[in-house]
């Protein structure tokens, strides 16, 4: 019995003791704070994430979700470009993701999720940039920190730069707008709160939407001081900002100035489009660029003499759906939405493009037959090749390679966010508009004889007259790249979507003149009860905010 | 049982002195059952001297010396107690009968037993009879309505699913809500769907902090033991159990349209009246544009399908808003040269079967001297309502108890599964093009499942499948169908795969060391494995994946749990005290394993589901493992006073892995007592049989949050093939344990000689430090993180009572019922998240609920019905105007939704919910109905505002509820429904409207059953044969036909999503 009574003892104490102290965990299919701070890499790390998350995939609302239109700046792009009324459902619009831009019909209120994915999308962006921005001490950093610091920066300017235009609450003018789309306080010039490295948590609850003359303050900051850490570094890569690109910013800005009466910005706007174009050194895009069904708007490096900025799909990084190639291309065959929906042109707009500009080709003519032979991957004329493309539909967005039924090759683009192009249509439009006609007018007939070689706007007479030119042949030359919602907002453009024998579907026919209303997008109840300052001083909600058009 | 019985003995042996006195005359004899077995341990005690006293041996055997004409009692757990007259009989054979309330006498508890009567805690036993009652797949849907304080919820029907079970309301907002279960002493946490509810001898729930302080951090939601049955007999026995049941669709359907024509008519209304309303139209127009809109793309408001023939010249919709007479059902159309009848179907009916559910199972069980053994296998095959949705599920348990020496024992338990599940994808998205269920529940009347060609055969493709309809514009007469476009759910579930299937198996073992005399040591060692492997296969001839060829993605999971204990047990008695201190130390972890991968371009896919089947890489291979861990000292001490006074203290100190190291350990305790008033000698009342009252009070921790909440995460990503960490979550790192304190209070009783029974229980839960996700103003990046920022308290009342009517040998009836009404509110919130003040609450707002201060969990944030306008017939909703201070000085009604405000809505909790139910047995013949019910809360009836909205443009064919017809006109003005005119976007957007009353009351099972005679079954060598009949899930009561709002406990109501299932089944049970 003693023996047992040692043996039991003995066993007691020895288990006790041995299984004790809890053991740490480590993930493995993510990181933590903690983790990354112990990596060497881990700056280069974060600074990479910026643009890979910029095209991820259900980015805003979460992983989880379904929302096939939450795909970061891509979808930015398309939904800004939705707003104008330049694209158009040419074939089923049940799968249009991007209807609440497109329509004024479906909600578009601060409950409704897209309002809130937008929102979270750029901000998710901004705090990236800030979590760059703060773990660099510029007094501190060696060059490569330096640089990221400076591109960090410039993404930031970026983000407020497209903030700042799309949330600005500027009043309709059209006499048709709903007397209730009327804000409940005056919210003229407001952009959006301002938040930066330095933010607290509560700052954030109390953070009011900032004057546009503080919000372009606050960018023109970035950009100076990204210009300053930018301008010796040794850059690597087109997927973040280069000092070409903080130009291109600054003149993007300063457009938006111009055009809100402040004196001096659209001769700064020429002075920075210039020093982008010097910079860069690029040329236009060719036709053939342009025409190429196996690289056309989906490959850096065959279009690289035009694109100053860009971001890229990884094929082990992406889904079937959410995905730019999957909404915009008309080819690809794997969703129900590109050569499902089928965005296409505006006929208004289409009609305005001569025979003798090749850009037409990047839409199917209502009359194609005995127009064009369209290059193509698959036989998008007969139901013998999969979905028929329906006339005014584009063929300007391709699958990756041609590749129309495997999202993993033909999805995996690159998507363009600035290209050389557009700085020169600025230089042309600013210098005129900063009194320079005629050197305006060199600049936009020698970028338009590449496009149409019987082009000249000589015999334009004023600067007027010549901003709506080039404003027009921006629209036709970046059209679904998410470039022209700016020019619409900044110029108060106007939509003209319903008309005799138009070719935008029903639902989608909203007319307005001057400011849109759905151009001021909301912004979401979230960030209102997050952030209480803001009640009362949200733009309202767009919705049927003008009678739909109809034919009679 | 047969160590239940050892123990309790053993306890009564404590209880007395051990000295003997007067010897007078020398008894001998046994004590058997009442099928002559003999009983060992039972005990026998003269009633005038209880220092005098045996027990009966392994034979059921015993032999005393009493005084002659002595009284015996003799006591055996699990019998009827007896009193026997010695009258000078030298030999004395007593038979006891065996007591089926005494099964309830001992309940299962943390560590080891208790009798119920020293019990000082909340818990309730559910035991074999009440789970063979039930025929249900997963053993804790058994529970629903059972008992007391317990709300269950099944958000799916689909075989394989299990319900929620919450304890005692919701402790929690974001922390885990779920109880723990127990596995035979040791924590669970694999499916629980791996455990043949036939191996299971008792569930116990406990509900209070003293009952659940020892289970540490993992028990604050209350614990579920449950015990697997273990040998009781001596003999042999072997059982045997049948059982095939039909299984059909339980859900009732909204009152939506069936007629197309009332639906067509329906429409075109919508559309007539929104050109005369909105754009002027004069009424000819309207008519004219509405007849040339109706059959045309859902782009301008139309159907996409005529499925009436409508004579040449002629209008299909008269300007009565009456479809034309000569039109007839059923509409040739020819397309690329071909014919199509196109005509509806009924997809509800071609998507459901009627199912079969078959179960085996088969015991035996038996033992010796020194171990006993149950051995059982299970097979279960229960085929869903629907193709592709079904489970097969084969178990094997084995159970060994041994006394190995005469101070140290082994017992050991094995469970082994082998699980093949089907299921459908997308259950419960009522937008999926892969949702058979959003199909059937949603989908207008008029549109063809089928494609036919023009004799209205149906078409058989070129892969031998039935063509269905997938509105594609290419395919059924190139028509495009605008509710969910180029697809079609019930050809996805027929063509598609998703499996999973493997192999879970768990080993227990443990060993009791007694040593020094009062001390026992006991380790305890389990270990659960679980490989899944699983298989989803899109097909590549219909729909999203025909481009692809197919795709196969294939994914392995492996779940590890590890849990080890070591208990050092202490038990003495002086005189009447008895005293038992335990000591403890828990270790557990847990691991989870994840390899898949997906390939495209099939070469069978019928045949082949496998990666070497497929030949071109998807490029979306993934492998991680997770692990949590946690680790506590644990410490109890129980006293009692004579059997009379209980009282029970413990300390738990605990660690996660889920907090910072430094915020990681947390200390928790509790105190209980009991006292047994009825035994008391001044207590004379004798109409009381058993009276006692206990109190309790004790905390626990929650930690149930995901892993690494305390620090910020990052995702590893590639860019452009480099590395790239990109954020993904904010943490806070002073996270800590959520604190729940529970205390209790009640009484249980026993009256009129068994009559009445039940208990009545007060609980206040109070839960400090409520650990939740906060939302932040998404400016700042990121949209919230966890926080320990709030209180919260649960206080309720429970009843149980059982009323035992009749009780006579053959003929039994009783009825019992349950009652809880739990009272939830958020005592407190930090400042830092009161971001919002809302009708003169402070709290915030996440998703669509309301949390603040002084409100209950679950309460919605909604905007606010004001009717509908009587001049136009648009809805309308109440518009506040506040104060500088946020309080609301007036408020107005608005036609606009965005600018009406948001107010303080509903919530769910319900008033009062429980069970009912009733027993019968008359001579071998028994019967017994359950039902579950809830009164009170709110729900949002999703279904109901989805059948109540017009049609919009690109939004058109989905179906309507009749209400629609009773909407608002000019001519004939309603109050409440809104006008239904096409384009009214916001109409039926979400706003109080739809909350709905979630009371409901449930038909859970309804059982039939005869036991034939033992004395006829026995000539054929069978001991015992019983012949059953049940119906599962028969019946329920809600406040609106087809809302269901059993599916959840914040408020949701169950829509498109795998219906519940009623199984009709009738069995055999064969004993030898």
């Amino acid at each position: 019995m003693k023996n047992i009574n040692k043996f039991a003892i003995l066993t007691a104490g020895v288990v006790l003791l041995a299984a004790s102290c809890i053991k740490e965990t480590f993930p493995n299919s993510f990181a933590t704070k903690e983790q990354i701070g112990e990596s060497s890499g881990a700056l280069e790390a974060m600074v990479n994430a910026i643009p890979a998350q910029m095209v991820e995939a259900y980015v805003g609302y979460g992983s989880r979700s379904s929302n096939d239109y939450d795909f970061g700046i891509p979808s930015m792009l398309i939904m800004t470009d939705s707003n104008t009324g330049d694209i158009v459902i040419c074939n089923n619009a049940s799968y249009d993701w991007f209807s609440s831009w497109g329509t004024n019909e479906s909600p578009f209120g601060e409950d409704y999720r897209s309002v809130y994915i937008a929102w979270r999308t750029w901000f998710m962006f901004v705090k990236s940039a800030n979590d760059v921005i703060s773990a660099i001490n510029p007094e501190t950093a060696n060059e490569e920190q330096l640089a990221f610091l400076g591109r960090a920066l410039a993404i930031r300017a970026y983000c407020y730069l497209n903030m700042a235009q799309i949330y600005e609450y500027k009043a309709p003018t059209d006499p048709a707008v709903r007397a209730d789309y009327t804000p409940e306080n005056n919210i003229t010039n407001l952009t959006v709160p301002i938040v930066t490295e330095a933010t607290t948590q509560d700052e954030g609850k109390a953070n009011p939407r900032a004057s546009k003359d503080d919000m372009y303050k606050f960018i023109f900051d970035d950009l100076d001081a990204a210009e300053g850490y930018l301008e010796d570094a040794k850059l690597s890569g087109r997927l973040l900002p280069t000092m070409e690109v903080v130009y291109g910013l600054k003149a993007r800005a300063y457009m938006a100035l111009g055009s809100a009466g402040q004196a001096g910005a659209f001769a700064n706007a020429a002075k920075y489009a210039r020093m982008a174009i010097d910079k860069f050194g690029g040329t236009p895009l060719t036709q053939a660029q342009w025409e190429n069904p196996q690289t056309g708007f989906n490959n850096y490096s065959a279009n690289s003499n035009s694109w100053m900025w860009y971001l890229a799909y990884s094929a082990d990084n992406m889904g079937n759906l959410a995905n730019y190639v999957a909404h915009m291309s008309n080819e690809e065959m794997w969703t129900n939405y590109g050569s499902g929906v089928q965005r296409g042109i505006s006929k208004l707009l289409y009609n305005q493009i001569p025979d003798t500009d090749w850009r037409k080709h990047s839409w199917i003519d209502p009359d194609r037959t005995d127009y064009y032979a369209y290059k193509v991957s698959r036989d998008v004329f007969t139901s013998a090749g999969g979905r028929v493309v329906k006339p005014y539909a584009n063929l300007k967005f391709r699958p990756v390679g041609g590749n129309y039924n495997d999202y993993k090759a033909g999805g995996a683009s690159e998507v363009c966010v600035m290209r050389v192009e557009e700085m020169m249509f600025i230089e042309a439009e600013a210098l005129a508009m900063s009194g320079d006609l005629a050197g305006g007018k060199a600049a936009l007939n020698t970028l338009m004889k590449t496009r149409n070689s019987a082009y000249s706007c000589d015999d334009i007479a004023d600067a007027e007259a010549f901003q709506k030119e080039v404003f027009l042949q921006k629209r036709i030359e970046f059209w679904g790249e998410g470039v022209v919602f700016f020019d619409f907002k900044r110029l108060g453009a106007g939509v003209t979507v319903g008309y005799t024998g138009t070719n935008v579907q029903e639902g989608y026919r909203y007319n307005v003149t001057g400011n849109a209303p759905w151009w001021n997008w909301p912004i979401p109840r979230t960030e209102i009860n997050g952030n209480p300052i803001l009640e009362g001083y949200n733009n309202p909600d767009p919705t049927q905010s003008v009678k739909e058009w109809k034919e009679e | 049982m047969k160590k239940i019985r050892i123990f309790f003995a053993a306890m009564v042996l404590l209880a007395l002195s051990a000295t003997a006195l007067a010897q007078n005359i020398t008894v001998k004899g046994t004590v058997k059952d009442e099928a002559g077995e003999g009983i060992v341990g039972a005990s026998l005690v003269l009633q005038s001297n209880k220092t005098v006293y045996t027990m009966t041996d392994i034979n059921g055997a015993f032999t005393l010396s009493v005084p002659a004409n002595g009284v015996l009692e003799v006591n055996c757990m699990g019998y009827q107690s007896q009193e026997v007259s010695v009258g000078g009989k030298t030999t004395l054979n007593i038979i006891l009968a065996e007591d089926t309330q005494m099964l309830d006498e001992t309940i299962v508890v943390a560590f080891g037993t208790a009798t119920k009567e020293s019990f000082t805690g909340s818990a309730k036993v559910v035991n074999a009879e009440d789970l063979s009652r039930s025929q249900v797949s997963a053993v804790t849907s058994a529970l629903t309505g059972k008992v007391a304080g317990v709300q269950t919820t099944a958000s799916s029907g689909a075989p394989g699913s299990t319900p929620s079970i919450r304890i005692r309301g919701f402790s929690s907002i974001n922390a885990g809500n779920a109880p723990l279960y127990i596995v035979d002493g040791m924590p669970y946490d694999g499916d629980i769907n791996n455990i043949n509810p036939a191996d299971v001898e008792s569930m116990t729930v406990l509900k209070d902090a003293a009952s659940n302080a020892l289970y540490g951090a993992r028990g604050a939601n209350g614990v579920i033991i449950i015990t697997t049955k273990r040998s009781r007999e001596r003999d042999a026995v072997i059982t045997l159990d049948a059982k095939w049941g039909l299984n059909t669709k339980a859900l009732q359907n909204y009152e939506t349209m069936t007629d197309p024509a009332m639906y067509y008519e329906t429409h075109y209304k919508a559309l007539y009246d929104s050109y005369i309303i909105k754009d002027g139209a004069n009424p000819a127009t309207a008519w004219s544009r509405a007849n040339s809109t109706i059959t045309g793309p859902a782009a301008n408001g139309g159907l996409g399908y005529q499925i009436y023939k409508v004579p040449a010249g002629e209008r299909f919709i008269g300007s009565n808003g009456k479809i034309n007479p000569n039109a007839t059902l059923g509409n040739v159309m020819t397309f690329n040269g071909e014919d199509y009848l196109i005509t509806p179907d009924n997809w509800e009916n071609e998507a459901y079967r009627n199912s079969l559910r078959q179960e085996y199972n088969l015991s035996v069980s038996g033992g010796g001297d020194k171990s006993n053994i149950f051995a059982s296998v299970g097979y279960l095959k229960n085929a869903g309502i629907t193709e592709n949705s079904d489970m097969k599920r084969l178990t094997a348990r084995l159970r060994a108890d041994y006394q190995a020496k005469p101070w140290i024992r082994f017992s050991g338990n094995m469970s082994y599964t082998n699980f093949d599940y089907n299921s459908l994808s997308d259950d419960g998205s009522s937008n999926s093009t892969s949702n058979i269920w959003a199909f059937t529940s949603q989908i207008a009347p008029i549109y063809p499942l089928y494609v036919r060609d023009g004799e209205g055969n149906k078409i058989i493709d070129d892969n031998g499948f039935l063509m269905m309809d997938y509105g594609d514009g290419e395919m059924n007469a190139g028509l495009t169908r605008p509710f969910i476009t180029n697809a079609n759910g019930l050809q996805a579930a027929r063509l598609n795969t998703r499996n999973s299937e493997g192999n879970a198996f768990t080993a227990n073992g443990s060993a009791d060391i007694n040593f020094l005399k009062y001390f026992k040591f006991t380790v305890n060692a389990s270990m659960s494995l679980d490989e899944t492997r699983s298989t989803s296969v899109n097909n590549p001839y219909y729909g999203q994946f025909v481009s692809s060829g197919g795709s196969v993605s294939k994914g392995h999971s492996r779940s590890t749990n590890l849990n080890f204990q070591q208990l050092l047990n202490y038990t003495q008695s002086f005189d009447k005290h008895n005293v038992n201190v335990m000591l403890g130390h828990e270790w557990y972890d847990s691991k989870y394993a994840y390899t898949g991968a997906s390939k495209k371009k099939m070469f069978s896919p019928q045949k082949n589901h496998e990666l070497d089947g497929a030949v071109v890489d998807n490029q979306s291979a993934t492998s991680y493992t997770t692990e949590y861990n946690n680790e506590g000292y644990f410490l109890r001490a129980q006293y009692d006073l004579d059997n009379r006074v209980f009282v029970s203290g413990s300390f738990r100190r605990d660690a996660s892995s889920r907090f910072h190291p430094s915020h990681r350990w947390g200390n928790f305790w509790s105190v209980g007592a009991a006292w047994i008033i009825s035994k008391e000698n001044w207590f004379k009342a004798p109409w009381v049989d058993m009276l006692k009252v206990k109190a309790s009070y004790g905390s626990q921790g929650n930690d149930n949050i995901s892993n690494y909440m305390y620090t910020d995460t990052y995702n590893i990503i590639p860019s452009d093939g480099e590395i790239a960490v990109s954020f993904d979550s904010k943490g806070k790192e002073d996270i800590t344990w959520e604190t729940n304190s529970n205390f209790n209070i009640g009484t249980e009783f026993t009256l009129f000689k068994g009559i009445l029974e039940g208990d009545i229980e007060y609980f206040n839960r109070t839960t400090t430090d409520m650990l939740f996700y906060f939302t932040v103003a998404p400016s700042l990046g990121y949209t919230g993180y966890y926080d320990n920022v709030g209180d919260m308290r649960n206080q309720g009342v429970e009843l149980s009572l059982t009323a035992n009517i009749i009780n006579q040998k053959d003929l039994r009836w009783s009825v019992s019922a349950n009652a809880t009404k739990v009272l939830n509110k958020i005592l407190y919130l930090h400042d830092d998240v009161k971001t919002l003040k809302l009708d003169g609450y402070d709290g915030y707002n996440s998703s669509s609920y309301f949390y603040g201060e002084g409100l209950p969990i679950y309460t919605r944030y909604l905007k606010k019905y004001a009717g509908v306008d009587p001049e136009t017939g648009e809805s309308l909703w109440w518009k506040k105007t506040l104060d500088d201070d946020g309080n609301t000085i007036s408020e107005e009604k608005t036609n606009s939704y965005s600018a009406a405000s948001y107010y303080v809505g509903d919530n769910s909790i319900p008033k009062w919910y429980g069970g009912l139910g009733t027993s019968f047995y008359w001579k071998g013949l028994d019967f017994s109905v359950n039902f579950s019910y809830q009164i009170g809360g709110k729900a949002y009836d999703s279904g109901y505002a989805t059948f109540m909205s017009p049609p919009t443009a690109g939004s058109t064919g989905t179906n309507f509820h009749v209400d629609v017809l009773k909407a608002w006109t000019a001519e004939n003005p309603s109050e409440t429904i809104p006008r239904f005119v096409y384009g009214d976007v916001y109409t039926t957007y979400t706003s109080d409207r739809f909350m709905t009353d979630a009371s409901f009351l449930n038909i859970e099972n309804i059982n039939l059953g005869y036991t034939f005679p033992s004395k006829w079954t026995k000539k054929i060598g069978i001991q015992s044969l019983r012949l059953y009949a049940a119906c599962e899930n028969v019946y329920y009561w809600s406040a609106r036909k087809g809302f269901d709002p059993r599916s959840s406990f914040s408020g949701g109501s169950r829509f498109a999503s795998y219906v519940p299932v009623r199984t009709l089944s009738g069995g055999i049970t064969f004993k030898f």
